[in-house]
C-alpha cells in the first residue's frame, strides 16, 4: 500500500519496511491521510506480531515541523506501544535535517535504532 | 483612535538599523490573489528556491547546511505566515533576508489576528526560556500525542524545529485595533563555530 502526493511517495511493503521518498511540506489535511496509513501499519506489524519495523528515510531530502511531528506521534510513539516491536530508521549523512532531527526520535521511543550511511 | 503597542522578544534586531550588509533580497506574496492550495505550493517552491540561490553565497563548505537551513526556516515561517494571516483583508507575506559577514538574516512579515497573539508570545518566551530544546521538543510530541486522542492538532513544532537547527529567533510584534504586524526574524550563523 502507498500514498502518492506531487513531490512524494510513502509506501509500505506489507513485510516490516516502511519507506518515505520525496519531499513532504504538505498541507494539513495530506498529513491526516499519513497518520491514517501510519495507523495501518501500526495495526498490520502489531497483528503478524512483527519484532522489527524499518522506516527507511534515505531517499526523504526534505520534510517540515508538521512532517516531523506526524511520524513521532503516529508512528513512532505508536510503534512504542507494541510490546516487542523495534523500530529502525535508516538514514543518511548527508542529508543535514536527518542528522539534526532523526536523533531526537529516540527520546520517543526506547526499542529505536538509528543507521546512518 | 485605536491604541497601538509593539512587543519585541527575544534578540529582535530592527531591520531599518542594519547598515551593513554583503546583500539583500525582498519576496513578496500577495497572499488573498491566489488560492490556499496554489499558495502553499508557492511557499515550498519560493523557500526552496531561496535555499538554493542564497547558499551560493557562502564559503562552499557551509553551501549544503545553509542551502537545507535556509529552505526549512523559510518553509516554517511562511507556512506560519499562511496558515495564520489575517483572513478578513487581502495581506502580503514578506520574506527579507540580508547577508551580514557573521550571520544570514531572515524576516518574515505578516498580518494576522489580533486575538492570536498571546498564545504566539507564550509560544515565543517558552522557546527562549528553556534551556534543553530537546526537552522541550519531547514535552510538545506528547502533548500533540494527548491532543490527538482528543481529536485535535496541536503541535508548535516549527518554531522548536528551527531552533534545534542552531538558528535564534525573536519577534516583533505590533498591535492595531484588530489584526497585529508579525516579524519574525530568524538568525542564521556563518561563523566557523556555529554554521
Amino acid at each position: 500500500m502507498n500514498i502518492e502526493g506531487k513531490d512524494y511517495k510513502v509506501s509500505f511493503d506489507g513485510r516490516g519496511t516502511l519507506t518515505m521518498s520525496g519531499k513532504l511540506a504538505a498541507m494539513t489535511e495530506e498529513y491526516e491521510d499519513i497518520e491514517d496509513f501510519f495507523e495501518k501499519v501500526i495495526e498490520e506489524v502489531s497483528e503478524a506480531n512483527t519484532t522489527e519495523l524499518i522506516l527507511d528515510l534515505r531517499e526523504l531530502t526534505f520534510l517540515n515541523s508538521s512532517g516531523i511531528k506526524t511520524i513521532c506521534v503516529s508512528l513512532v510513539m505508536e510503534a512504542d506501544d507494541v510490546d516487542g516491536l523495534c523500530l529502525k530508521v535508516l538514514c543518511r549523512n548527508s542529508l543535514t535535517w536527518q542528522v539534526e532531527t532523526v536523533p531526537t526520535f529516540k527520546d520517543l521511543m526506547d526499542n529505536l535504532e538509528i543507521v546512518f550511511e | 483612535m485605536s491604541e497601538e503597542k509593539t512587543v519585541k522578544i527575544g534578540d529582535f534586531l530592527d531591520p531599518k538599523e542594519i547598515m551593513q550588509f554583503d546583500l539583500s533580497s525582498t519576496l513578496r506574496l500577495r497572499a488573498r490573489s491566489i488560492d490556499q492550495k496554489r499558495l502553499w505550493e508557492s511557499k515550498n517552491r519560493s523557500a526552496e528556491f531561496m535555499g538554493d540561490i542564497w547558499s551560493l553565497f557562502v564559503d562552499p563548505e557551509k553551501e549544503e547546511r545553509i542551502k537545507t537551513v535556509l529552505h526549512s526556516v523559510c518553509v516554517e515561517l511562511i507556512e506560519n505566515s499562511v496558515k495564520y494571516g489575517y483572513q478578513d483583508q487581502d495581506y502580503t507575506i514578506v520574506t527579507d533576508l540580508y547577508l551580514k559577514s557573521d550571520e544570514l538574516l531572515v524576516y518574515v512579515i505578516n498580518k494576522s489576528d489580533q486575538s492570536r497573539m498571546p498564545d504566539l508570545e507564550t509560544s515565543a518566551r517558552l522557546i527562549l526560556g528553556t534551556d534543553n530544546i530537546r526537552k522541550l521538543f519531547k514535552q510538545k510530541m506528547k502533548e500533540a500525542k494527548a491532543a490527538k486522542k482528543q481529536g485535535k492538532s496541536k503541535s508548535q513544532l516549527g518554531f522548536i524545529q528551527i531552533v534545534m537547527q542552531n538558528v535564534r529567533l525573536a519577534w516583533r510584534i505590533e498591535l492595531g485595533s484588530e489584526s497585529a504586524v508579525v516579524t519574525t526574524l530568524a538568525r542564521i550563523p556563518l561563523t566557523e563555530k556555529d554554521a
